[in-house]
């Protein structure tokens, strides 16, 4: 289980999260939404231990973070960027090798164990028929696979993500989604990550952590967070929520797809 | 990347290995007495001490080409390592202000004589005029802003023109022979002793050991911090490790050779265009075609003695600054 408790950041007095409480259990597949700028992306960081000089603390299984050294860390919980832009030529087996970085020692190599963990990450996530090109030369949602299979062979229970599915088409979404979800009810992961698309969201994740301006502003299943007043709050949309009759969200409507009444 | 396998790989640099001994002895054939090919290998494994030819090969001409050979290979390290550290392409120890701090902090030892007490300390201080220029720049280009890698080129030529002028003035006020100070600005193996190979491969060797242990650490620098942190790197001590080890390397090529620059620039790219940029490659192969390119340069240099031999900055620049202006035009899109 993950857990923050009072966690405060702030940096050059632009953004800054304020006084943030979660519980997140494992196996689960968890959401953090909220707009352009209500600190999602530092949130994310602050759980994968990427940003240290936070005030409140962070633990995994009642082990404070601060605790844990960086390299013992990075076996337990993977951080997945929205983004990898690189001036370099590395080959997309390269790239998911540096997964493994953790688990070898120091003067030593990647061994067969090694080898077939990144062969595995690179077949679930179809990219092994790229292994051998650039990463500079395949598309954007390629890329993004490319860092999921790293945080696979990465072996950590915990994968956090930061939009992976933002850059992507539909297609590439739901192929995402859908992998993420496997790896959840397949095994014992836990995905953490942060999105724009609510409904995709709401259909995915079991639990969603609803932000504004820094702060936590409601967290719980998807339909019981989810509801017209909220997003109104929250996003300044009037959008509307549809549910079935046992009230399961079936689709969120923004509000200029409801503009004809 | 045109070798896409790891054979392929290993041919290649099985191939840059040979070529870089046959360049050795090539340009330990040519001079004012011109040696054959078949008597260099003679001399070199046959015989081992022999008359005038032993003479000129062994005393006159192989310290300077095997002075030439390690700089040209700590100096296209050092630029693997700065390009994978600052994560740019362009960065070399000539661009980011490291070879003039060098020279500055040099040019302290011998303004103050303190050379003449051991010949160690020429290099010591030219390592921590080296260190100290490297710290500059990167601090400057972080107050701007850091992420920009236009920020870490502005910053190391401004400091790179400040250092060399501060040089230039020392040792004019302290009227040291400027025909000295203008081959030690532009770099010349003319006075190459085989001390100084010596302490450049003693310098080397471990360097360039440490850098092949921690070469993933390079690779990781090149994804970015936030990468590298979440694989479990420590970045601040591996970046002070690696700020140390091209302060050393470029510190103690300066000291005894001057500023040659663009070397570290070309000799990287090259290596990675063929294979890639995973460092261990990289790292490896760019030593034995960055010696060969020193060798070929000085080569040159000492060939093209109208009146007197060039600098061979000189050559490595009229190579190098082409490649340079080139890199910003075409290949902007990999680098800003």
């Amino acid at each position: 289980m993950i857990s923050l408790k009072n966690v405060d950041f702030s940096y050059g007095g632009e953004f800054s999260l304020k006084n943030i409480n979660m519980e997140i259990n494992d196996g689960k597949i968890i959401s953090v939404l909220g707009p352009n700028g209500s600190g999602k992306t530092t949130l994310l960081k602050i759980i994968s231990g990427i940003i240290n000089d936070y005030s409140g603390d962070v633990f995994v299984d009642n082990y404070n973070i601060k605790n844990i050294h960086r390299k013992i860390l990075s076996r337990i919980i993977s951080y997945v960027p929205q983004d990898l832009t690189l001036g370099f030529d590395f080959s997309v087996k390269e790239i998911v090798m540096m997964g493994r970085y953790p688990h070898i020692p120091l003067l030593s190599d990647l061994n067969k164990h090694d080898l077939d963990i990144v062969k595995n990450a690179m077949e679930i996530t179809g990219i092994k028929n790229l292994e051998n090109r650039s990463i500079r030369e395949i598309s954007g949602g390629e890329k993004q696979r490319v860092l999921i299979a790293r945080a696979i062979a990465q072996e950590s229970r915990v994968i956090v993500l930061d939009e992976p599915t933002s850059n992507l088409d539909i297609k590439y979404q739901l192929e995402i989604m859908k992998l993420l979800n496997k790896m959840v009810k397949n095994g014992d992961k836990t995905v953490i990550m942060s999105m724009h698309d609510i409904n995709l969201s709401i259909r995915f994740c079991d639990e969603i952590f609803l932000m504004n301006e820094g702060k936590m502003v409601s967290s719980g299943k998807p339909d019981e967070v989810i509801n017209d007043k909220i997003l109104s709050s929250v996003y300044g949309i009037n959008a509307k929520v549809l549910r079935n009759g046992d009230g399961r969200i079936v689709y969120v409507f923004p509000d200029e797809f409801n503009g004809h009444g | 990347m045109i070798l896409k396998n790891e054979k392929s790989k290993g041919y290649f640099t099985l191939l840059i290995i040979i070529v870089s001994f046959f360049v050795i002895i090539f340009s330990l054939s040519i001079g004012p007495v011109n040696i054959s090919f078949i008597d260099i290998l003679k001399y070199i494994f046959l015989i081992k001490d022999g008359g005038i030819f032993g003479t000129i090969i062994f005393d006159i001409r192989m310290p300077r080409i095997l002075l030439a050979f390690i700089v040209g290979g700590s100096l296209s390290s050092v630029g693997v390592v700065m390009q994978s550290v600052f994560r740019n392409p362009l960065a070399d120890p000539y661009i980011t202000g490291t070879a003039s701090g060098a020279a500055f902090g040099a040019t302290i030892a011998v303004i103050l004589n303190i050379y003449l007490i051991s010949v160690l300390y020429l290099p010591l201080f030219a390592f921590l005029g080296a260190m100290f220029a490297t710290t500059l720049a990167f601090t400057i280009s972080y107050l701007s802003g850091g992420k920009r890698s236009e920020n870490l080129l502005l910053a190391g030529l401004g400091i790179s023109i400040f250092f060399s002028s501060i040089v230039s003035y020392m040792m004019y006020l302290d009227g040291k022979d400027l025909d000295y100070l203008f081959y030690w600005l532009m770099g010349s193996f003319s006075g190459s002793q085989m001390y100084m190979v010596y302490i450049t491969f003693s310098i080397f060797l471990p360097s360039s050991i440490l850098l092949f242990i921690f070469s993933r650490d390079l690779d990781l620098f090149m994804l970015g911090e936030e990468h590298a942190k979440s694989l479990g790197m420590d970045v601040g001590s591996k970046r002070i490790l690696f700020y140390f080890i091209s302060s050393l390397l470029t510190g103690v090529s300066v000291a005894f050779v001057g500023i040659i620059g663009f070397v570290g620039l070309i000799i990287p790219h090259i290596i990675r265009m063929m294979g890639g940029a995973s460092n261990r490659f990289v790292l490896l192969n760019s030593i034995f075609l960055g010696g060969s390119f020193m060798v070929i340069s000085d080569t040159i240099a000492r060939s093209f003695n109208i009146i007197e031999e060039l600098p061979v900055g000189i050559v490595t620049s009229i190579v190098g600054i082409p490649f340079f202006l080139y890199l910003i035009a075409v290949e902007r899109r990999y680098w800003s």
